[in-house]
């Protein structure tokens, strides 16, 4: 079970991780778009 | 997944990273699948949009082959007794296709954008792509201990285990498809400040 767990948590780690990566990425990029960066 | 599909009778309950592990590598083909079509329209006309469209799957297919990757490392450890087997040929070629879009990204990361750089990248894209039917098929031309393709067959498996197979991989598809169109739009805005910022 804990392998499968573990292998559960790393997959939700990895994408949900890249999905906050993603979003504060479009956040600092419409920051720098307003600011004229 | 984990209270619907019942227990495999050989390998437990651990059979079930399957149910990730399998959608997550055909969600890896799917968008490495867009970088070459993304490489072949750029080769053709030169459009900044099949560009972007190569640039953000390479990055999300590279993501879900690190999931493919770990998660099957894991599930090796108490089947197998090993987290990796150097000599396994599926193993390797997926590690190689990892590396292939790894230097790709890291490629576009170090170039100077522009022509030459979006180029040579469809290039790569394109040349890139021929690791994924070798690592698909590579259970079927060379001896290996990953499991067969088989294993995925509507036949083989009981209706349960194939609902939850099939549910998880157009799920894990569809959220593939949703991230390479959300960070298409990432790359949109880049390049607009880009320009923004050259004029």
């Amino acid at each position: 079970m804990s392998y499968l767990l573990g292998a559960y948590a790393f997959a939700l780690l990895a994408l949900g991780g890249y999905v906050v990566y993603l979003v504060r990425s479009a956040r600092d990029l419409e920051r720098r778009s307003e600011a004229g960066e | 997944m984990v209270f619907y599909a019942p227990d495999d009778a050989v390998q437990g309950v651990v059979q079930k990273i399957f149910y990730l592990h399998v959608p997550a590598a055909i969600a890896a083909y799917a968008a490495f699948a867009l970088v070459l079509a993304g490489g072949l329209v750029y080769l053709w006309n030169e459009s900044p949009a099949a560009d972007r469209m190569a640039r953000a799957a390479a990055e999300v297919g590279l993501v879900f082959t690190t999931v493919t990757l770990v998660m099957g490392s894991i599930w090796a450890k108490p089947i197998w007794g090993t987290w990796w087997v150097w000599w396994d040929p599926r193993l390797v070629a997926t590690l190689v296709l990892w590396m292939v879009y790894a230097g790709y990204l890291l490629m576009r990361r170090i170039a100077t954008p522009g022509r030459q750089a979006a180029r040579f990248g469809a290039v790569v894209g394109i040349i890139g792509f021929i690791d994924v039917p070798v690592t698909h098929f590579s259970v079927t031309w060379w001896r290996t201990i990953h499991p067969p393709l088989e294993t995925a067959a509507p036949g083989a498996l009981p209706p349960e285990m194939l609902v939850t197979f099939a549910v998880s991989s157009i799920a894990v598809l569809l959220f593939a498809l949703v991230l390479v169109g959300y960070r298409y739009r990432l790359e949109g805005l880049r390049d607009r400040l880009a320009e923004a910022i050259d004029r």
